[in-house]
C-alpha cells in the first residue's frame, strides 16, 4: 500500500539528499507502482536541470563576453585534444560569437548605456578573424598614392585592372621551358627569371588568422603561390623546387607592409598591431557599396599616431555590424622599400570551408615536385 | 564524416539538458552526473551510425544513458545512487511520457522566472549559479539550512505550478 500524498514530500527530500533508509524504500515502491509518481520525479528533475542550465548560461554569458574583450579566441581554443574537446570548442566558438554580437548590439543600441569602445570593437573583429572559418579576399593595388576621403566605404579608384581575378587553377606546375625563378622568395633573380609577381589582382585565402594562401599571377601569366599552414611557410614558384621553411614569415617578406604591422597576410597579427600604434575610431557606414546585400556595415578607421612609424598612414576596415565579418580593408599610403607608398585594398570574396589540406603546399603543385628546406 | 559529426553535435546540444536531467534524476551528485554524461556522449558518438534518424534522439540517448548508469552502479559502484534498477526503469519510462512537452515547459519556465520575486531569484542564484549548499546559502541570507531547503522547495513548487498553468492556458487557447 502506497501513500500518494507523500510523493511531493519524498521527492523534495530526494532532491535535497536527505531521505532516510525507510523513505528510500517508500519512494522506490511509489516510483515502481505509480506512474504518476515517476512522472512527478522526472518533472522535478527536469525543472532542476532547466534552472541549473538557465543560471549557468547567465554565468557563461558574462564570463565569455568578458573573455572576448580581454583575449582572442585563438588563445582560448587551446584546450586538450580529442573529439569531445573539439566539439566543446566549436560550441564555445559559436556561443562566444553569438554572445559577442549580442553584447555589442545591446551596448550600441541601448541608449542608456555608453557605446562600446573602439578598442573593444577591434578585439571583437580580431576574435572573429581568428575563428576557423576560411575566407577569401581579392587584393587590389594602386600604384600611386590616392587619399580617399575618410570614411569612404566604397571601393577606391582602381588605377589598373587586376590581371587575375578568378580562383586558382587546379594545377600550378611549371610549364616547359621556363627560366629558373629567383633563389628565394619574391625578388627577381639577377639577370632574368620570372619577374616579380604583382600583388594587384592576387587572391588571398585565410584560415583562422594564422594560415594563408596567396596566389599571384606573374606578368607572363603563371601562378606564383605562397602560403603558411601554421606549421611551415612555403613558396611554389612556377618552376624550380618548392621551398619550405619553419620560419612562418619566410615567404611573406616580399609583400609590402609585412614589416610594418599591416594586416595583409596575417590578418590576426596585423589587427593586433593596430591596437598599439594607431588611433581607432568606429562609425556607421551610411551608404554601403553595392554588393553589401543590405547588411548594416561599420567602418573602423585606424590612423597612425607616429608619422615616423613605418606602417600605413591610415587603415580602414569595413565590416558587417552584426557578424563582425570583414568586408574590405584598405591601407592608405603604405610604404614600400625604395618605392613610393601605395594604397592597397582587400575585398572580401567569400567565406566557405576549403579543403582541410588547402593550406599545405602539396595542394598547390603536382606530386613529385622537388621540395627544398630553406631557413 | 563532417556531416555526421555536425548532425550529431546539433542533436547532442539540442537534447543535452534532457539527457542530463535523466542522469541527474538517478545520480544526485552533480559531478558524478556530469562525468557520466560525458562518457555517455562518447558512447553516443561511437554508436551514432546505428542510430535510426527517424526515431527520437533524446529517447535513444536516454536509453544508452540508463544502461551506462546501471552498468556503473553494478560493475564498479563508482557512482552514488539510491535507487534500484526497477525504479530507474520506471523513471526512464516517465521521461519518455513527458518528453513531448519538454520544449514548451522550458519556454514557460523562462517566462515564470521573469515574475519571480527578487528574494526568490537570489536564492536560486545562490543554489544554481554559485552551486552553494543549503548551509552556505543559509549563512548568506541569515537562515538555517532547513529554512533554506523549505524556501527552495516552495520556489520550485511555485515555478512548477506556474509552468503547469501556462501550459494549461496554452492548451485551452
Amino acid at each position: 500500500m502506497t501513500d500518494s500524498t507523500n510523493i511531493p514530500y519524498l521527492i523534495d527530500r530526494y532532491l535535497a539528499g536527505s531521505l532516510t533508509d525507510s523513505e528510500v524504500v517508500q519512494l522506490q515502491r511509489l516510483l515502481i507502482e505509480d506512474p504518476q509518481a515517476a512522472e512527478a520525479l522526472a518533472l522535478a528533475c527536469e525543472l532542476e536541470m532547466f534552472l541549473e542550465e538557465h543560471f549557468q548560461e547567465e554565468v557563461a554569458t558574462r564570463s565569455q563576453a568578458a573573455a572576448l574583450i580581454t583575449a582572442s579566441l585563438g588563445e582560448a581554443a587551446t584546450a586538450s585534444p580529442g573529439w569531445f574537446s573539439a566539439w566543446s570548442r566549436s560550441f564555445v566558438v559559436v556561443i562566444v560569437g553569438l554572445v559577442a554580437c549580442l553584447t555589442v548590439m545591446l551596448l550600441w543600441h541601448d541608449a542608456g548605456v555608453p557605446p562600446v569602445s573602439a578598442a573593444t570593437e577591434l578585439n571583437r573583429i580580431i576574435a572573429i578573424s581568428s575563428a576557423p572559418q576560411d575566407r577569401t579576399y581579392q587584393i587590389t593595388v594602386d600604384d600611386e598614392v590616392i587619399s580617399p576621403p575618410s570614411q569612404s566605404a566604397g571601393p577606391p579608384r582602381r588605377k589598373r585592372p587586376p590581371p587575375h581575378l578568378g580562383p586558382p587553377p587546379p594545377h600550378m606546375g611549371p610549364p616547359p621551358g621556363e627560366m629558373r625563378p629567383p633563389p628565394h622568395g619574391m625578388g627577381p633573380p639577377p639577370g632574368g627569371g620570372h619577374p616579380r609577381p604583382p600583388l594587384n589582382g592576387a587572391i588571398l585565402h585565410v584560415r583562422g588568422g594564422r594560415q594563408f594562401v596567396l596566389i599571384r599571377a606573374t606578368p607572363d601569366g603563371h601562378s606564383f603561390v605562397t602560403g603558411c599552414n601554421g606549421q611551415v611557410s612555403w613558396s611554389v614558384r612556377p618552376d624550380g623546387p618548392v621551398e619550405v621553411s619553419t620560419d612562418l614569415r619566410r615567404f611573406s617578406r616580399g609583400v609590402p607592409g609585412t614589416h610594418h604591422s599591416v594586416p595583409m597576410i596575417n590578418i590576426q597579427d596585423g589587427l593586433e598591431g593596430l591596437q598599439s600604434d594607431y588611433d581607432i575610431q568606429i562609425s556607421p557606414v551610411e551608404n554601403p557599396a553595392e554588393g553589401s546585400g543590405g547588411v548594416a556595415l561599420k567602418l573602423l578607421t585606424a590612423t597612425r599616431r607616429d608619422p615616423t612609424h613605418m606602417g600605413a598612414a591610415r587603415v580602414e576596415i569595413t565590416y558587417e555590424d552584426r557578424s563582425g565579418l570583414i568586408q574590405r580593408m584598405q591601407f592608405v599610403e603604405m610604404p614600400q622599400s625604395h618605392q613610393a607608398p601605395i594604397t592597397m585594398l582587400l575585398t572580401f570574396v567569400e567565406a566557405r570551408n576549403l579543403a582541410p589540406k588547402f593550406f599545405d603546399h602539396e595542394s598547390h603543385h603536382e606530386p613529385g615536385r622537388r621540395i627544398e628546406s630553406v631557413h | 564524416m563532417d556531416t555526421d559529426r555536425d548532425c550529431f553535435l546539433e542533436l547532442l546540444l539540442r537534447h543535452q539538458t534532457e539527457i542530463k536531467a535523466f542522469i541527474g534524476s538517478v545520480l544526485r551528485d552533480r559531478h558524478a552526473r556530469d562525468d557520466v554524461f560525458q562518457e555517455v556522449a562518447v558512447i553516443l558518438w561511437r554508436q551514432f551510425d546505428t542510430f535510426d534518424r527517424n526515431l527520437s534522439f533524446a529517447a535513444w540517448a536516454r536509453g544508452i544513458a540508463a544502461n551506462k548508469v546501471l552498468h556503473e552502479i553494478r560493475q564498479r559502484n563508482r557512482v552514488p545512487a539510491l535507487l534500484e534498477p526497477q525504479a530507474i526503469d520506471a523513471i526512464l519510462n516517465a521521461f519518455e511520457r513527458i518528453a513531448s512537452q519538454t520544449a514548451d515547459r522550458k519556454d514557460a519556465l523562462l517566462e515564470c522566472l521573469k515574475h519571480l520575486p527578487e528574494t526568490s531569484r537570489n536564492l536560486l542564484t545562490l543554489k544554481y549559479e554559485q552551486n552553494l549548499g543549503a548551509e552556505e546559502i543559509g549563512r548568506k541570507v541569515s537562515k538555517n539550512a532547513d529554512a533554506v531547503y523549505q524556501s527552495l522547495s516552495r520556489i520550485r513548487a511555485k515555478l512548477a505550478n506556474c509552468v503547469r498553468s501556462r501550459l494549461d492556458l496554452a492548451g485551452d487557447a
